[in-house]
């Protein structure tokens, strides 16, 4: 066992200004983790304190806070790896606090359902699987491994600024359909997303490449859809050829 | 109290509560009320699924497998009902977005072998994600239909008219900090299980048995409570799940002598027993000292897989190893105990999910059809939320379209804001509800857990009385209600309280093994006395208890040997 010390921001609207900064001694196991070490505070110091929480396993996406400075799962934090006694805990940045840790995420998923996180297609009754490639399924695959924990968005510097950008979870989410061959909307996705709020956003920090606790780049599916839409421009521009947005069969050797 | 009104009021919202919005929010207005964002849903851990489709493969030999793991509990029409529509509600989803792994013939994959118990490779997933999947897709497909999500609003109380209709449900808006009622023609339970109530569970933190208590004290009856799955394969300590994957994929038990002693408890399945059958090989290893150096846990062994095998079928469970027990898999045995997992038992429903209680309906984990018996097969409960989150969904749809609204008499209301105002304003008299929550999951872990006898299960009794009334002395120390998690967790505690009393009752008074109930005191099953459902009641006061019998369509009961 090992004494830490948990500097945690805590901010109450009703009695609070501002946000304060409160102290708090909290004793763990090394290999315990930073939402263990929340959890002491509540049991011994004071139980009003807010955060969210529920798997405890780092795959509901629930407890992204800024642990040191960085944005991590609270969960998944071990106190060994901070290799440091004091431990600083602040709710996720860019969005409004609601009570201490918690935030609104509601920005987060107005973005998430902007971009029609959905299958569109013609839909009929099948009584067997769709034919799918390993390739394209693995690759789906990939992309579920996001937990919608928002620390890309909160953590990206171009969401902080511009209120109407879409961030980089949901603009990886679009290029998960597009991907997807069962859907038929990749032009009007694409479209969609030709815009400062969407693809032509972002600044290229890579800040979501940094942060994702599942290690997924969604600046990597930014970018790839750049490119669709500046070939497909180029091909306009000098009639180079077709002029239509890459299908998905195209999009498929991307 | 602010009033809302909705045609169906769902409550809880992972894959059974979202599969049922999706079914009824076309010609309904549907609001889905749950305690987290529905994304944080306990389904998100669920790792594969059922379905008879394939070639060589039936409904009737998943339904035999289903009815033998259940130890001859399940209820053979609802377990019928299971298995025949399955298959296609789980392709269904594919409709919905999901995208199971594919072959190099682009078919769905195998897997080496089927879950535990099984005599059939059934399992069909997206990589160990299955669950996570098919909620992000009901999700979406919920925001499409427009549906109403209320998230982190808490249910205090489920509302009757004097008629014993249902007609709504009181909640507490943690966000907004105040009490509304959300009034509704019918009301779905999809509020899942109950896991916190053990101190050792794979579950999520809040899952704590809510909507099951809620109903019981409004009126419905609980059905087969003490059947409580123990899941082999938990991470040593933190009890994170290593799901079922990992045996199906191959994986072997070793003890602390180094050897592969599953053959002991099932000679011919080994690791591939059912899930009850080898937590207790475990536990009796662990118990008679031959766990890793005397420990309370034994390896997980899946290194000769290889690295190939293992990245195919487990990488999340790979990553969640190495994160949280700091061993990977592909070239280190893992450390593992048995933890709760599951609840068979549950609200007691028909197959379409209708309660005995007028306008009140459940299903998923929290209700009981019976379709998982006394011991649930992996891959079973992914498939018991879609088909009846489905067929809850259209019930209630027809419901509603041949009742009016209810009429919600003020009083029932005023009477449940007073009662959370006591609590908020009763004098803290010492007591913790951490510490609470701690000895009543510890008390059921020790003795109401995958051993148990009539003497533990008495003191278990006891005990739990004492933490009842230690839990009134429970303060709330925070004035404001904005965010007030203590209420939260006080409410929690009662419900665990009263639902930890029900499962030892109902332990106590089976007098018999069978599946996930293990007496050691009477070690064998007994069908002439036995072979029938336990209920469980409010009288108002105290909890009541009845049997009805087990329906046997096809299979009679025989003897279950893996």
């Amino acid at each position: 066992m090992q004494w830490y010390t948990f500097r945690v921001q805590r901010f109450h609207p009703e009695s609070d200004y501002q946000p304060r900064e409160v102290q708090y001694e909290v004793e763990l196991q090394e290999d315990a983790s930073v939402l263990e070490g929340l959890h002491f505070i509540r049991q011994h110091h004071d139980p009003s304190l807010a955060y969210r929480y529920a798997c405890r396993s780092a795959v509901c996406g629930s407890c992204a806070v800024r642990v040191n400075g960085e944005i991590r799962l609270a969960c998944r934090t071990k106190m060994w790896e901070l290799k440091t006694q004091i431990v600083t805990v602040k709710p996720l940045p860019t969005l409004s606090v609601i009570k201490d840790l918690v935030v609104d995420l509601k920005p987060f998923w107005d973005a998430y359902k902007k971009i029609q996180p959905w299958l569109i297609s013609a839909e009929g009754k099948r009584q067997k699987e769709i034919l799918i490639t390993e390739k394209t399924s693995k690759i789906i695959e990939k992309f579920i491994t996001c937990i919608l924990c928002a620390g890309c968005y909160a953590g990206c510097l171009v969401t902080r600024r511009e209120r109407c950008y879409l961030g980089p979870q949901a603009m990886q989410e679009a290029y998960r359909f597009l991907c997807d061959p069962r859907d038929e909307a990749s032009e009007q996705r694409l479209k969609m997303l030709d815009s400062d709020s969407g693809l032509w956003g972002c600044d290229a920090l890579f800040r979501c490449v940094d942060v994702c606790p599942w290690d997924l780049k969604p600046a990597e599916s930014i970018f790839s859809m750049r490119r669709m839409v500046t070939v497909d421009r180029l091909k306009r521009a000098f009639s180079w050829g077709r002029s239509k947005y890459a299908s998905s069969a195209q999009m498929k050797s991307i | 109290m602010e009033v809302l009104t909705y045609d169906i009021v769902i409550v809880g919202a992972g894959i059974t509560g979202l599969r049922a919005a999706v079914e009824c929010s076309r010609s309904a207005r549907v609001a889905v009320i749950s305690k987290t964002h529905p994304m944080r849903a306990q389904s998100v851990m669920a790792t594969s699924i059922n379905a008879a489709f394939r070639e060589g493969d039936t409904w009737e030999a998943h339904m035999f497998d289903t009815v033998k793991g259940g130890d001859y509990l399940g209820d053979q029409s609802a377990v019928e009902v299971l298995c025949r529509e399955g298959a296609e509600v789980t392709l269904e989803l594919e409709k919905f977005g999901v995208m199971y792994t594919r072959d190099k013939a682009g078919r769905y994959a195998d897997k080496p072998s089927g879950s535990g118990g099984q005599n059939y490779a059934r399992l069909i997933f997206a990589a160990d994600k299955t669950g996570s999947f098919i909620l992000r897709s009901l999700f979406s497909q919920c925001l499409r239909q427009e549906v109403d999500l209320f998230d982190e609003w808490v249910v205090t109380r489920l509302i009757l008219d004097g008629r014993q209709r249902a007609v709504g449900v009181t909640v507490f808006d943690l966000v907004a900090g105040d009490m509304k009622f959300v009034r509704g023609k019918a009301v779905v339970f999809c509020t899942g299980g109950c896991g916190q109530v053990y101190g050792r569970s794979t579950n999520a933190l809040n899952t704590t048995g809510d909507g099951m208590v809620i109903s019981f004290r409004a009126g419905a009856v609980l059905k087969d409570m003490e059947f409580i799955q123990f899941h082999p394969t938990s991470l040593y300590q933190t009890n994170i799940l290593m799901s079922e994957a990992c045996r199906t994929s191959g994986g072997y038990l070793i003890n602390g002598d180094g050897e592969r002693f599953m053959g002991k408890y099932a000679p011919q399945k080994y690791e591939l027993a059912t899930r009850d059958i080898v937590a207790r090989g475990i536990q009796t290893e662990i118990n008679e000292g031959r766990g890793i150096g005397g420990q309370e846990f034994v390896y997980l062994d899946l290194r000769h897989l290889g690295a190939e095998k293992i990245m195919k079928y487990l990488p999340k469970n790979r990553e969640l190893a190495i994160r949280f027990a700091g061993v990977d898999m592909i070239k280190e045995c893992i450390p593992i105990q048995p933890a709760q997992h599951y609840s068979m038992g549950g609200i007691k429903t028909d197959v379409d999910g209708r309660t005995g209680l007028e306008g009140f309906f459940a299903a998923g984990e929290c209700a009981c059809v019976s379709v998982q018996g006394a011991n649930r097969l992996g891959g079973n409960s992914l498939q018991e939320t879609v088909v009846f989150g489905r067929r809850v969904g259209r019930t209630a749809l027809e419901w509603c379209r041949q009742v009016g609204y209810p009429d919600v008499s003020e009083g029932e209301l005023l009477a449940e804001e007073k009662r959370l105002r006591e609590i908020c304003t009763r004098d803290n008299g010492g007591e913790s509800s951490f510490a609470l929550k701690k000895e009543l999951g510890q008390v059921m872990i020790q003795k109401v857990g995958i051993f148990r006898d009539q003497k533990g299960l008495e003191e278990a009794l006891e005990k739990i009385k004492v933490l009842q009334e230690r839990s009134r002395r429970v303060g709330i120390i925070q004035k404001s209600m904005l965010y007030n998690n203590e209420l939260v967790e006080i409410l929690e505690l009662e419900n665990m309280l009263t639902l930890a009393e029900i499962i030892t009752l109902g332990a106590l008074r089976r007098k018999e093994s069978r599946g996930s109930h293990y007496r050691t005191d009477y070690p064998d099953r007994d069908d002439v006395n036995w072979l029938k459902h336990t209920l469980a009641f409010s009288d108002g006061d105290g909890i009541c208890f009845d049997y009805e019998p087990v329906t046997i369509t096809r299979f009679q009961p025989s003897e279950r040997s893996y």
